[in-house]
C-alpha cells in the first residue's frame, strides 16, 4: 500500500509545544544579546578611565557631536563616558542588590511553609507590612537608618523587592512538600536537610532565577530614583540617578542631551532585562517545569 | 466508519546537537469501526493505545511524523475534515474529570452552546438515557461521583450531536461499580448507532461492553477478536499474546509471562513478541508477518492457525 | 504479636469530618491481607498514616510492638498507585532507584529492571516500569518489615500485573515481610491474600456518608 503523509498537528498540543520553544529561542536570544551588551557596558568603562571623566572647560556644554556623541556637561565632561560608568555603577547595585532579595524571598519562604505555623505567620506578617508601603517610601527610610552610600541602597533594595517572590516559593514549596515522592524521600530516612536541597531547591530554582531576573529592572530604577533625589550617594560617584538629577537643573538652559542620553540608556537597560525575565517566566512556568 | 489503513507514528527526536532520530511509536495499524460497533482498543502502558486516540483526533505534537490512512465516512479525514467535525459529529470523552468547567452545573454543561425549551428536555431525556438522575442536572462537577461526570462527559458528546465517540481510558482509578456504568453510557451510544472507539488497560472491563477488541503490543495490532472470543481458557483467540493476557487475569489462571515488551524501534524486522513468544518458531525472528485475515478476525503471527 | 499493628487509630484533615476513627489492624509476619471499600471512604489516606507520611491524631501504630521512630527509613513502605507521582520528574532513574539505599539484586533482576532504565528520565519509561523502579525502591531498606500496596496495579495490564504481584509475594514471603493488598479488584485479593478484610468491618464509627 501507498503511504501517504496525513498532514495532523499544528493544533491543540502541536501548538503549545510550538510556543513553548519560540519562547525559549526568544529567551536565548534576548540573554545573549543582554550579555554582550553587559560585556561592551564592563569594558567600555573600564576603558574609558579618568581621562574623559576629567574637568575640561574649554569644551563645556557641547551639543552631541562625533566627538562626543552624548554632548559633554557643564564642567567639559564626556557624557557617553559618563553615562557608561553611570550605568556600570547601577548596573553593579542592582547585581548585588537583587541577588540579596532573592535570597531572602528564598530563606523567607521556605521557612514559612517548612517551619511551621507560627513562623508562617510572622513572616506573612512581614511580608503584608512591606507590600503595603510604597517601595519608595520604605526605600527611603532605610536608606536614610543606614546612613546613605552603597551600602544603604543596596540593604533598601534588598528589603524592599523580596515579599512578592517569597510568596510565590511559600507557595511552590508548600504544594512540594506535600507531593508523594517527598513524602517517599522522607520514609526512605532521607532528612529534611537532604530533602531540601535535592528536592526543593532544585525545582524552585526556575522561579528563583526567573524572580531575580524580574527584581532586576526594579532595583536599578529605586536606585535611580533614590539617587536621584539624592539620598543615596556622594556626587562624585556618577550614579545615573545622580547624573539624571544633575542634569534637570540645565534642561531648561536647552541642554537636553544631558538628560536624553543617560535617560534613553536606563531606560534600555531596564527594559532589555524586564523582556528577559517575562520571556523565562513563560519558558519556566510551573506548568512546564514538570516536564 | 472510521478506517485506519497503515498507520504508522513516529517522533523526531533531537539526540545530542543536531543528529535527528525518528522513534517509532505505532507501527502498521489497521482498523475499522462501523456505525452502531464498539471496538475495544486494549494494550499495556508503552503499546501506543492514547497515541491512537491522539492521532485520529489530530492532537499529536508537532514532532509527531505521521504516515498512513484515517478516513471517515469514505473521505480522508485531514485537517480541514478534522476542523469541521471535531468536537461535533467527532467527539472524544477525555481521561481526566477536569475537562468539566467547575464553575458550571452538570445539566448546563452538557448543553453546551444549545438554548431553549426543548434543548432542554432534550438533555434531561440523555441523562435519563444513560441513568443519570434529574438532580444530577444541578450539581457542580465536584459533587460527582467519577462514574457520574464520566456520564455527563458522555452525555455531553451524544448531546453535542456526536456520530463517533474516542473514549481514552474513561475509567481509571473508578470503583468497579462507577466504571461499569461509565462503560454502560459508551454501550448506549453505541446502540444509538453512533461508532465508539474504547481504549483501555482493562480489558475485563471492556469485555463487558465492547462488539469486538483489538490487542495492541509494542505500536502493533497483534488480533483483532469478537469479543466473545475471550472466554474459558483463550484457545479460540489466535496470538500467543492476546491468550497470555487473557490468561494472566487474576481470574484467569493469574500466569506470568518472563520479560518485558520491547520498544517498536528494537523488532523492527522481526515478530515484536518473538521473544516471548511460547510458540515461536525461526521464522519469528526473520522478519515482521503482516496482519492476516484469520477465522473472522486478523492476526499478525506466522505461527497461528 | 502482631508484626504491624495499629489500635484505636483515629485520623481527619485539619478540622475537618474525621475519615476513620477507632480502627484497628494487624498484619502477621508473611501475611498478606487484602483490604477493600468503596471509594472515597478512607483506604488510601489509612495506608498513608500506617506509612508514616501522616501522622494519626488519635491512637498509635506499632512495630514488634514498640513504637515506630521517627528518624531513619520507615519499616512500613507504601507504594501508590501513581508511579509518576512518587518519584521527581528531574532525576534520573538510577538517582530515585538509590533514593533508600541500595536495591538487593536479585530483586532487581526479578522484576526486569535493566541497566538500560538507569540513564535515563522517569518519562521516558511507561507506567509498568516505572512501578517496578517504585517496588524496589520500596524494598530496598533493610528495616523494611511491611509493604503497603494501594491499588499497585491498577493502572497496569494483567500480564504486568501478574508478574509484578508473583515477585512481590515471592519476596515478600522470603523475607518474611507482611503485606497489605488495598484493591478494588477482588478476583486480584482472591487470588492472592491469606485473608481479606472489608473497609466496614475494620471502623466501627466510620464517616457519616
Amino acid at each position: 500500500m501507498k503511504a501517504e503523509t496525513v498532514a495532523v498537528g499544528g493544533l491543540g498540543i502541536g501548538m503549545a509545544a510550538g510556543r513553548y520553544s519560540q519562547g525559549r529561542r526568544r529567551m536565548v536570544v534576548g540573554a545573549i544579546m543582554l550579555a554582550a551588551a553587559l560585556g561592551a557596558l564592563g569594558l567600555a568603562s573600564l576603558a574609558i578611565g579618568d581621562e574623559a571623566l576629567r574637568t575640561n572647560l574649554p569644551a563645556r556644554h557641547l551639543p552631541p557631536s562625533w566627538q562626543h556623541p552624548f554632548g559633554t556637561d557643564w564642567l567639559g565632561r564626556d557624557m557617553l563616558a559618563r553615562t557608561l560608568e553611570g550605568l556600570w555603577l547601577s548596573l553593579r547595585i542592582g547585581l548585588a542588590a537583587s541577588l540579596a532579595g532573592t535570597a531572602i524571598a528564598a530563606a523567607a519562604g521556605l521557612s514559612a511553609a517548612l517551619y511551621g505555623r507560627t513562623a508562617d505567620r510572622i513572616i506573612g506578617w512581614l511580608a503584608d507590612l512591606f507590600l503595603s508601603l510604597p517601595h519608595l517610601v520604605t526605600l527611603i527610610l532605610i536608606a536614610f537608618v543606614c546612613g546613605g552610600g552603597l551600602q544603604g541602597i543596596m540593604i533598601g533594595v534588598a528589603l524592599t523587592h523580596w515579599p512578592s517572590l517569597a510568596r510565590l516559593i511559600r507557595a511552590e514549596a508548600l504544594q512540594l512538600r506535600s507531593a508523594d515522592f517527598v513524602h517517599a524521600s522522607r520514609r526512605l530516612g532521607r532528612s529534611r536537610w537532604w530533602i531540601l536541597s535535592r528536592h526543593l531547591l532544585p525545582h524552585l530554582l526556575p522561579q528563583l532565577m526567573t524572580g531575580f531576573l524580574l527584581m532586576f529592572p526594579h532595583a536599578i530604577l529605586h536606585e535611580a530614583a533614590i539617587t536621584f533625589i539624592g539620598l543615596g550617594l556622594p556626587p562624585d560617584q556618577p550614579a545615573i540617578g545622580i547624573i539624571l538629577s544633575e542634569s534637570m537643573r540645565y534642561l531648561n538652559a536647552g541642554m537636553w542631551w544631558l538628560a536624553l542620553f543617560p535617560g534613553l540608556a536606563l531606560l534600555l537597560l531596564v527594559r532589555s532585562f524586564d523582556r528577559l525575565g517575562e520571556a523565562a517566566r513563560a519558558v519556566w512556568s510551573p506548568r512546564r517545569s514538570h516536564h | 466508519m472510521l478506517e485506519i489503513a497503515g498507520l504508522s507514528v513516529s517522533f523526531g527526536q533531537y539526540v545530542g546537537g543536531f543528529r535527528r532520530r525518528d522513534i517509532p511509536v505505532l507501527n502498521d495499524v489497521d482498523l475499522d469501526v462501523d456505525a452502531g460497533e464498539l471496538l475495544a482498543v486494549v494494550g499495556s502502558s508503552g503499546s501506543g493505545k492514547s497515541l491512537l486516540a491522539h492521532a485520529v483526533m489530530g492532537l499529536l505534537p508537532e514532532n509527531a511524523v505521521v504516515r498512513g490512512r484515517i478516513s471517515y465516512g469514505g473521505r480522508t479525514l485531514d485537517e480541514s475534515l478534522l476542523r469541521k467535525l471535531r468536537g461535533r459529529e467527532l467527539a472524544l470523552v477525555p481521561q481526566g474529570v477536569s475537562y468539566l468547567d467547575p464553575l458550571l452545573r452538570a445539566g448546563k454543561q452538557a448543553l453546551g452552546r444549545q438554548r431553549g425549551l426543548a434543548a432542554k428536555k432534550r438533555v434531561r431525556s440523555v441523562f435519563r438515557r444513560f441513568g443519570l438522575a434529574e438532580q444530577a442536572e444541578e450539581m457542580y462537577p465536584h459533587q460527582l461521583s467519577g462514574g457520574m461526570a464520566r456520564k455527563v462527559l458522555v452525555s455531553t458528546a451524544a448531546l453535542g450531536g456526536a456520530r463517533f465517540v474516542i473514549a481514552d481510558e474513561p475509567t481509571p482509578g473508578m470503583e468497579p461499580e462507577s466504571a461499569a456504568e461509565a462503560l454502560q453510557a459508551l454501550r448506549e451510544l453505541a446502540d444509538g448507532g453512533c461508532g465508539v472507539l474504547l481504549i483501555t488497560h482493562d480489558i475485563e472491563a471492556a469485555l463487558k461492553v465492547a462488539d469486538r477488541v483489538a490487542v495492541l503490543y509494542a505500536g502493533e495490532v497483534v488480533e483483532t477478536a469478537a469479543a466473545g472470543e475471550f472466554e474459558g481458557t483463550g484457545k479460540v483467540l489466535r496470538h500467543p499474546y492476546s491468550r497470555a493476557l487473557w490468561q494472566a487475569l487474576p481470574a484467569n489462571g493469574f500466569r506470568a509471562l518472563p520479560g518485558v515488551q520491547p520498544s517498536p524501534a528494537e523488532t523492527a524486522s522481526c515478530c515484536s513478541f518473538a521473544a516471548r513468544c511460547p510458540i515461536a518458531a525461526q521464522e519469528c525472528a526473520a522478519g515482521k508477518p503482516p496482519l492476516r485475515k484469520l477465522r473472522g478476525g486478523a492476526v499478525r503471527c506466522w505461527v497461528a492457525e | 504479636m502482631a508484626l504491624m499493628e495499629a489500635a484505636g487509630l483515629g485520623f481527619c484533615y485539619g478540622g475537618q469530618d474525621w475519615l476513620f476513627r477507632e480502627l484497628s489492624l494487624s498484619v502477621e509476619e508473611g501475611e498478606v491481607v487484602g483490604l477493600s471499600g468503596p471509594s472515597g471512604s478512607g483506604k488510601s489516606t489509612l495506608a498513608k498514616v500506617l506509612a508514616g507520611y501522616d501522622k494519626p491524631i488519635v491512637g498509635e501504630v506499632k512495630l514488634d510492638g514498640l513504637p515506630i521512630p521517627e528518624r531513619g527509613a520507615h519499616p512500613v513502605q507504601l507504594v501508590l498507585q501513581h508511579p509518576e507521582r512518587a518519584v521527581n520528574p528531574r532525576w534520573r532513574i538510577r538517582r530515585i532507584l538509590m533514593e533508600g539505599g541500595t536495591p538487593d539484586a536479585a530483586l532487581i533482576e526479578a522484576l526486569g529492571i535493566t541497566e538500560d532504565w538507569l540513564g535515563r528520565w522517569p518519562s521516558e519509561l511507561s507506567g509498568g516500569e516505572l512501578q517496578r523502579i517504585c517496588i524496589a525502591r520500596a524494598l530496598s531498606p533493610a528495616a523494611v518489615k511491611v509493604l503497603i500496596a494501594d491499588e499497585m496495579t491498577a493502572m497496569l495490564d494483567a500480564i504486568t500485573q501478574s508478574g509484578l504481584w508473583r515477585t512481590v509475594l515471592r519476596y515478600a514471603e522470603h523475607r518474611r515481610m507482611g503485606l497489605l493488598v488495598i484493591s478494588h479488584d477482588e478476583q486480584l485479593l482472591r487470588r492472592i491474600c491469606t485473608r481479606r478484610l472489608k473497609w466496614d468491618e475494620l471502623v466501627r464509627c466510620a464517616r457519616a456518608q
